[in-house]
């Protein structure tokens, strides 16, 4: 496990909250990684050494501050060095985001013969959260980058309810179709325990 | 997102980022030609096709979307965001607890059982 912090973000890492990103070097976590870097310090975990140092030289030119963790998804032992590694950094940490992902045209394997999409994009983003998760402090964020596309039960938002970011369930809809009186005017925000059941039902 | 109910302490929150075909995700198994489009085509199509196809995205947008996520201190959690941002329902599966509960205890429990080190601290 190699690592890259240059003296300067170790001078601030104390007055700057920090933020992990795996998966930074391009894509979408490339573009997220530069606008967390307006917010605080980034913390890039990837597997090459020269992309996760092209990104973090991008973002020190604009005097922004981020740190390298060399680490490989599919490889859990990786995923356990890479956050013990994180975790003696002692940074304010106020958010993971679970970003990394591959998508593989002709299926490989990792070295202990899982499947290299499976152990990257599931397997590494849990043993890393569930390494994470008691150091992290109180009331951090912790975002998963995760794929709908292929749910054969997604509709557009506004089939599944929405409305300008709100949810009406089909009740509310049916009525305010009908015309009854508790219609239109019956509109409320999604509450928060309807909110939570989106995918913790409990 | 059995984590959200584990660990109250902590916020944990799902985003699905759209369709977003200039990612390059996946380019690495394709053709030079299909690279090419990658590169050079689609990014010139996708601002373009937006405006009707909804689940359509770009690294950009998303980025913003994500960011606003994960700095965000309004303490919400077990929340499936949707690509621009807003709630959306997950999948039956992803609603129904003793799948999901399932799928979190075969994960520590593969990873215990293969990797030596791997102590699922929670």
């Amino acid at each position: 496990m190699e690592k890259n912090i240059s003296s300067t973000v170790l001078e601030n890492r104390a007055d700057r909250k920090a933020y992990i990103i795996t998966g930074p070097t391009s894509g979408i976590g490339r573009r997220t990684a530069l606008e967390l870097a307006k917010h605080g310090t980034v913390v890039l975990v990837g597997r090459h050494r020269e992309k996760l140092a092209e990104v973090q030289k991008t973002m020190e030119q604009k005097g922004q501050y981020a740190i390298s963790v060399v680490c490989d998804l599919s490889d859990p032992a990786s995923v356990r060095r890479a956050a013990a590694e994180i975790i003696a950094l002692h940074l304010p940490i106020a958010g993971l985001l679970n970003n990394a992902g591959i998508m593989q045209m002709r299926p490989t394997k990792n070295t202990l013969g899982w499947d290299m999409t499976f152990a990257t994009n599931h397997l590494g983003s849990f043993a890393l959260t569930e390494a994470l998760v008691p150091h992290l402090p109180d009331g951090a964020n912790v975002v998963f980058v995760v794929s709908a596309v292929e749910d054969p039960e997604r509709k557009p938002a506004k089939l599944a309810g929405f409305r300008g970011g709100r949810y009406i369930s089909a009740q509310r809809r049916a009525r305010a179709a009908s015309g009854s009186p508790a219609g239109p005017r019956s509109r409320a925000s999604m509450p928060t325990q309807r909110r939570s059941s989106a995918i913790s039902p409990r | 997102m059995v984590l959200a109910r584990e660990t109250p302490r902590l916020h944990f929150n799902a985003i699905e980022p759209g369709l977003n075909p200039t990612t390059g995700l996946g380019g690495g198994d394709v053709g030079a030609f299909v690279r090419f489009l990658q590169t050079h085509i689609i990014p010139l199509l996708v601002p373009l096709l937006m405006r009707f196809i909804k689940i359509l995205s770009t690294p950009k947008l998303s980025a913003r979307v994500i960011t606003k996520i994960l700095i965000d201190a309004s303490g919400q959690t077990g929340v499936y965001y949707y690509e621009r941002g807003h709630p959306m329902l997950g999948s039956t599966l992803v609603r129904d607890p003793e799948f999901t509960d399932r799928v979190v205890a075969e994960t520590r429990a593969l990873l215990s059982s293969t990797v030596p080190t791997y102590r699922g601290e929670r």
